[in-house]
């Protein structure tokens, strides 16, 4: 029996480094579009990782519950920023003139609605899935999405 | 999927390309977790036939099934941990069997430390392993966002009057215990008890518990959704320092003069929270040490 198998650190270490081979990069570059700040997402996603290690051997889809724990988290950084007033991160300068019109238009979306768009259309996910990540019922996800799409119709530069 | 939606598509990898993730990012994680120092996981097992401990098909059946013959109690550290199946949604790891019946109580918990701001007062205490812990907001809650029980530490600078509009008592809150109970007790909408007095690690202070009004969240001012504030904020006193989860929330508060700083301790649940969860918090509130 492999020690994996068993539950035991090393078998918990080694499945640890499969899930941060398959999800590190892509769980920071969802991290990055939520909270627009490179070193706060990683932030984000490394203690993700930590919080995801304390139970891996207990979930059927770690790859999913990190992504979870991750939009949890980033929630949590837009929302306290919000609060204190915080200043937006610096748009990247090498972005397309429609690339930099959406950037602007996120960084002013509610907090909410901001999420559902990028797991709606960075991450492909329905809103059923969305709800499921979110904790909302997919009712408020669809109306999320239907009045950030308003909003960018009217602000992104087509 | 419409033009705007493809384009929203494009840009958005086009944005999410511009991340440049570290190669030193999984040592980076290897010492954020050994930087946690060992879990305190403790799991109560009892089990009614020897056998070799497999999952607990959900979560609720450790707490409801509590006969039983033999008692294993597996200390576990660091990532080290015990198999399971259960739902992403709920996990709440054990290591029951499938023989029936299986009694599992589980008391897995995670030591948080906290330096409440802005005398940075180090608290630390105990939570249960699934409890959201937010260093930021110096709150802990059950649950991925705000959850229906929780504990939060401040040092309120002043309190609101009306929640809904953010709008805070006026002449503000003095500096001492005393001012703050008689300001939460003055407020007409809370319904708050009478003072008692409590320690908290051997911290004197006063105890007051009171219950948000029913308010309609649709009315409330917010920066984006609406919020009910609780006090404000002790470092940018025009957004709320904490939101209630809900109408109806019941708050026990707990405002200690530590060494002459004023720090409140604040234990709140929404009116449907299970007797579990309370009771959950009631041994949060009970494992607090101060300095």
């Amino acid at each position: 029996m492999q020690d994996r198998e068993r539950g035991g650190p090393k078998g918990a270490a080694a499945a640890l480094e499969v899930l941060y081979r398959a999800e590190y990069t892509g769980m920071v570059r969802l991290a990055y579009t939520l909270v627009g700040s490179n070193a706060e997402a990683e932030d984000i996603v490394q203690d993700s990782f930590v919080e995801v290690s304390r139970r891996l051997a207990d979930l059927r889809q770690p790859g999913g519950y990190l992504r979870t724990v991750v939009v949890s988290r980033c929630r949590s950084a837009l929302r306290r920023r919000r609060l204190t007033c915080h200043d937006a991160p610096t748009r990247p300068t090498d972005l397309t003139p429609e690339a930099e019109s959406l950037w602007d238009v996120l960084e002013h979306l509610p907090e909410q609605q901001r999420i559902a768009v990028v797991l709606r259309y960075y991450c492909g996910c329905n809103a059923s899935e969305i709800a499921a990540i979110v904790d909302q019922p997919a009712t408020t996800v669809r109306s999320h999405l239907r009045r950030a799409l308003v909003t960018m119709r009217e602000e992104i530069v087509a | 999927m419409s033009r705007l939606e493809r384009q929203i598509e494009r840009d958005l990898r086009q944005i999410a390309d511009r991340a440049t993730p570290s190669a030193d990012a999984w040592n980076s994680i290897l010492t954020r977790i050994a930087d946690q120092g060992p879990e305190t996981e403790t799991e109560i097992i009892m089990l009614t036939e020897a056998d070799t401990p497999t999952p607990t098909p959900t979560p609720n059946r450790r707490w409801l099934l509590l006969a039983a013959a033999a008692v294993v109690v597996l200390v576990v550290a660091g990532i080290a941990l015990a198999g399971n199946t259960d739902d992403d949604s709920t996990p709440s790891p054990t290591a029951a069997a499938t023989v029936a019946p299986t009694t599992t109580v589980p008391t897995r918990t995670k030591t948080v430390s906290f330096a409440v701001t802005p005398a940075r007062i180090p608290v630390t205490f105990t939570v249960p392993f699934e409890w959201t812990v937010d260093e930021g907001l110096e709150t802990t809650y059950k649950g991925p966002f705000i959850g229906d029980v929780g504990l939060n530490f401040y040092d309120i600078p002043n309190i609101y009057a009306d929640g809904c509009q953010w709008t805070p008592v006026d002449p503000p809150v003095g500096p001492t215990v005393d001012d703050l109970v008689a300001a939460w007790a003055n407020l007409p909408d809370y319904a708050a008890t009478g003072a008692v007095d409590v320690a908290v690690d051997g911290y004197p202070g006063k105890q007051i518990e009171f219950t948000l009004p029913d308010y309609n969240i649709g009315e409330c001012k917010g920066p984006d959704s609406p919020l009910f504030g609780l006090w404000p904020a002790n470092d940018n006193a025009a957004y709320p320092g904490l939101v209630a989860r809900g109408p109806n929330q019941h708050n026990q508060q707990r405002i200690l003069d530590v060494d002459g700083t004023r720090l409140v301790i604040t234990a709140y649940y929404v009116p449907n929270a299970s007797p579990q969860d309370r009771a959950a918090l009631d041994e949060v509130l009970a494992s607090i040490q101060i300095g």
